[in-house]
């Protein structure tokens, strides 16, 4: 993974000293909220019902084991012994005090971690794909790109006050794990006779006005990519709505001006940009990245019979139901890619104590080279283990309490964290994740069930991905009661669709039967080894809507 | 309002021109004015300077940025960054080399940016702390990406000790 | 931070989040900022919620935009009318260990 060089460390440290004399005036009362706001903001930092958060980049949501254990530390000495991992791959502290943010800041800086660029009017976090350098048919490792895009964004001084947030997803497989289809630019890579080429998307996003991205170019070549984004990112920070915050991103300028003309005034400002040299990226530091997400130390290893395994029964059967359900295909014989499941009715999702942190720093030493990816529907993936490791695995993870075999199933829900935190929300989200993991904790019901996404957002700012879940719930304020509207049939990978209302909204103590109908519905009605989306695509919204309110 | 231009609080030589106003030298003019009768203006002996609204494209400016030695560009708040971009069009892609205000709502973590972008005169509060304004500056020695402003490398020149391309 | 006011709310608090580490706390009758809603000095209509308001905000260099939420009368008790200010008092539904009663 990538290590800083010293401009790197330089740029940070630079960072840390600052918002640590922001803190000082602000604590001194030299600057007022007003003055304090947007500096705190740009550091992560935000205030929410009962406290402070900080959002902790994760770079396309690889950590090493060392930053694993220091976020680890960093959760019992400056907060309540846990973190959240986030539906952008980053790592969120929800109990912070002002005047030791330095000091945290400082730890983070130590391991070459920081809070920059994760709030504000700013070009985000880079997402990729969790699997990026361990998943077979991969184009390239998307989070080497997601590098170079980072260290591209990172303090521009043209695109630090955009109308609005900014959020990029990288790819390198066909199957897209990344969402890229609803960022505001999402890029595809795949491979040609020619060598690498980008397909580059704008527009796509959630909240008020959920939209697919539109595409811009579809042959872009390594070189040229900071130049189609800097293009983008310029007709973006000129044009983008600045009068009306919920008409500000990208998207509502997309659809605004059509795709067609968009596409135009992008093409136009890159001829341009490239007509005075381009941006620089120079094939020497496309090099110096890639030496960086070159693979590890495989060893030369058979497959096992992990068919046979997982067939298992009696004794075998939870873990043959994780290797069924948390590992994946690996590119080299002999390994797989492992998730953890940070689902499991009893904790918020996404949620990791700090002795689950360092658990799992262990095992990822153990086993996998060191590294764990945070995936967007707050997961952790070990992505390099051998095959004949998973019994062991699988065992250390279960004592750990950190082994159920729910990846993809009905409790592997996101939600975002609602009104229990954050200042935005209508309404809770969270109990609601853990009612409806429990009502299906039954395993072998689960399985039955089949691939099931179910995504929660507390508000329409839609943190939780609701459009793009199999099952998406939106939170409502209903006469100041929690109410809570489904919509079905949205999905987030590369055959992106967007969820619909099914009717009428349910209140608090009435949403998790709504789901049990809709499962249920599809339970009967479904073909063999029909998957819940495909057969909510087949039968449409009927079924369904007579099973939540009795009539067609 | 004071005016910050190589690190020190230097007196505003230019005045906005209000109309029926006699022509002194220099002469600062609105856009829509200037504008209104350009060859008249171009025409002149006077130093010339334009306030350039946010929301048009530099472009418009292109044919005149040799006879223009001042252009000032407009904050309307902070959190506007339009100018960023108009800033960089000037310079890098119209090669316009006269003296580039920020004027508006312009805080002390913006400076860095804004020097980046190209600007090279600052309207800032009466009462701010150059010296602060200077030293907050003068810390960020690096940067990641090459633009029309700073002199000095980038990180991308120094890792691979590169020329710049801009010479 | 949305306001959650009711112009027609008869009773009111004063609330604001706490400077040093973003607490609740609630504006006491005696001019201080308590971690307890039970503390809290309550203000009815809207000349007085005014007022109270303007208190709590001269009193507030030590917390982040003070303002007014409105209180619900049940039997001999008054609690927080909307879930958001409930929450807020009690602390997070999500965790017993996280309840404001569990932190003091």
């Amino acid at each position: 993974m990538y290590r800083y060089d010293e401009f790197d460390e330089t740029l940070v440290r630079g960072r840390v000293e600052e918002f640590r004399g922001q803190v000082a005036r602000r604590l001194s009362g030299a600057l007022t909220e007003d003055q304090f706001k947007p500096l705190r903001l740009m550091n992560g930092l935000y205030l929410q019902l009962h406290a402070y958060m900080l959002r902790v980049a994760v770079p396309y949501g690889t950590l090493s084991s060392r930053q694993m254990r220091q976020l680890a530390m960093i959760a019992r000495t400056y907060d309540k012994n846990y973190g959240h991992f986030t539906t952008r791959q980053n790592i969120q502290f929800n109990w912070i005090e002002l005047p030791q943010v330095p000091e945290l800041l400082g730890a983070l800086a130590d391991v070459e971690m920081h809070c920059i660029q994760t709030s504000g009017n700013c070009i985000r976090n880079v997402t990729a794909d969790p699997y990026g350098g361990a998943v077979a048919g991969e184009a390239e490792d998307p989070r080497l790109w997601a590098e170079i895009i980072r260290q591209w964004s990172t303090f521009h001084p043209e695109f630090s006050y955009l109308p609005r947030k900014f959020k990029i997803a990288v790819t390198g497989s066909a199957h897209d794990r990344a969402a890229i289809l609803v960022h505001d630019i999402g890029v595809a890579i795949r491979r040609t006779d020619e060598g690498l080429r980008f397909r580059i998307y704008i527009g796509g996003g959630q909240g008020r006005t959920p939209m697919i991205a539109a595409q811009v170019v579809d042959d872009a070549r390594e070189d040229n990519l900071l130049t189609w984004l800097e293009a983008m990112l310029r007709i973006y920070n000129r044009l983008g709505r600045r009068d009306n915050l919920y008409k500000s991103r990208v998207k509502i300028l997309v659809h605004g001006l059509g795709a067609e003309e968009i596409g135009r005034q992008i093409r136009e400002e890159y001829q341009a940009i490239k007509q005075t040299g381009g941006v620089p990226l120079p094939e020497a530091e496309i090099t110096r990245i890639r030496t960086y997400f070159a693979p590890p130390a495989y060893e030369k290893l058979q497959d096992e019979d992990l068919a046979g395994a997982m067939r298992a029964n009696g004794k075998e059967a939870d873990y043959a139901r994780f290797l069924r359900r948390n590992t994946a295909k690996h590119k080299v014989a002999g390994y797989r890619i492992v998730t953890i499941s940070l689902k499991d009715g009893e904790r918020p999702p996404g949620d990791a104590t700090s002795e689950e942190m360092e658990k799992i720093a262990d095992l990822a030493d153990q086993y996998s080279f060191g590294e764990i990816r945070v995936t967007h529907e707050q997961n952790l993936v070990l992505a390099h283990v051998k095959q004949k490791d998973l019994p062991k695995l699988y065992h250390q993870l279960v004592e750990a309490g950190l082994g159920e075999g729910n990846i993809g199933l009905v409790a592997d829900q996101i939600a975002c964290p609602g009104l229990d935190f954050c200042a935005l929300a209508n309404t809770r989200s969270i109990p609601v994740a853990q009612e409806i993991a429990r009502r299906f904790s039954e395993p072998k019901r689960a399985e039955l069930i089949g691939d099931m996404k179910i995504k929660i957002s507390g508000c329409i700012n839609a943190c939780g991905h609701h459009h793009v879940g199999h099952i998406g719930i939106l939170g409502v304020d209903k006469k100041g009661e929690e109410h809570f509207q489904l919509m079905l049939g949205g999905s987030a990978d590369e055959d992106a669709a967007l969820g619909k209302i099914i009717g009428p909204s349910f209140a608090y103590d009435e949403v998790v039967d709504a789901v049990e109908k809709v499962i249920e519905a599809y339970l009967e009605h479904r073909q063999e080894g029909e998957p819940f989306l495909a057969a909510y695509r087949r039968l449409g919204a009927e079924p369904f809507k007579r099973a939540l309110y009795g009539t067609a | 309002m004071a005016l910050l231009e190589e690190g020190r609080r230097v007196a505003d030589r230019w005045q906005l021109l209000e109309e029926g106003e006699a022509q002194a030298s220099p002469i600062l003019l609105p856009y829509a004015r200037f504008v209104e009768a350009r060859k008249h203006w171009l025409a002149l002996n006077n130093a010339l300077g334009v306030v350039f609204p946010n929301d048009l494209d530099p472009s418009l400016l292109a044919e005149d940025l040799e006879r223009l030695s001042l252009v000032v560009l407009q904050f309307p708040a902070f959190r506007d960054g339009r100018a960023y971009s108009q800033a960089r069009l000037l310079r890098e892609r119209h090669g316009y080399r006269g003296t580039l205000r920020a004027s508006g709502d312009i805080l002390i973590d913006q400076y860095f940016f804004m020097k980046r972008c190209g600007f090279d005169s600052f309207e800032v509060p009466d009462d701010a702390d150059i010296k602060a304004w200077e030293e907050a500056a003068a810390k960020r020695t690096t940067w990641y990406q090459p633009s029309g402003g700073l002199e000095g490398e980038n990180i991308l020149l120094a890792r691979h000790k590169l020329k710049s391309g801009r010479d | 931070m949305a306001q959650h006011r009711n112009k027609h709310a008869a009773l009111q608090a004063a609330t604001a989040n706490r400077l040093k580490d973003g607490e609740t706390v609630y504006f006491t009758q005696s001019g201080e900022w308590a971690e307890s809603l039970a503390q809290a000095e309550q203000a009815r209509g809207a000349d007085a919620g005014a007022a109270l308001l303007a208190r709590a905000q001269a009193a507030g260099e030590t917390v982040i935009e003070p303002y007014l939420f409105e209180l619900k009368e049940e039997g001999k008790g008054t609690h927080p009318a909307s879930m958001r200010e409930r929450i807020r008092a009690v602390g997070p539904t999500t965790h017993d260990a996280f309840s404001k009663q569990a932190r003091s």
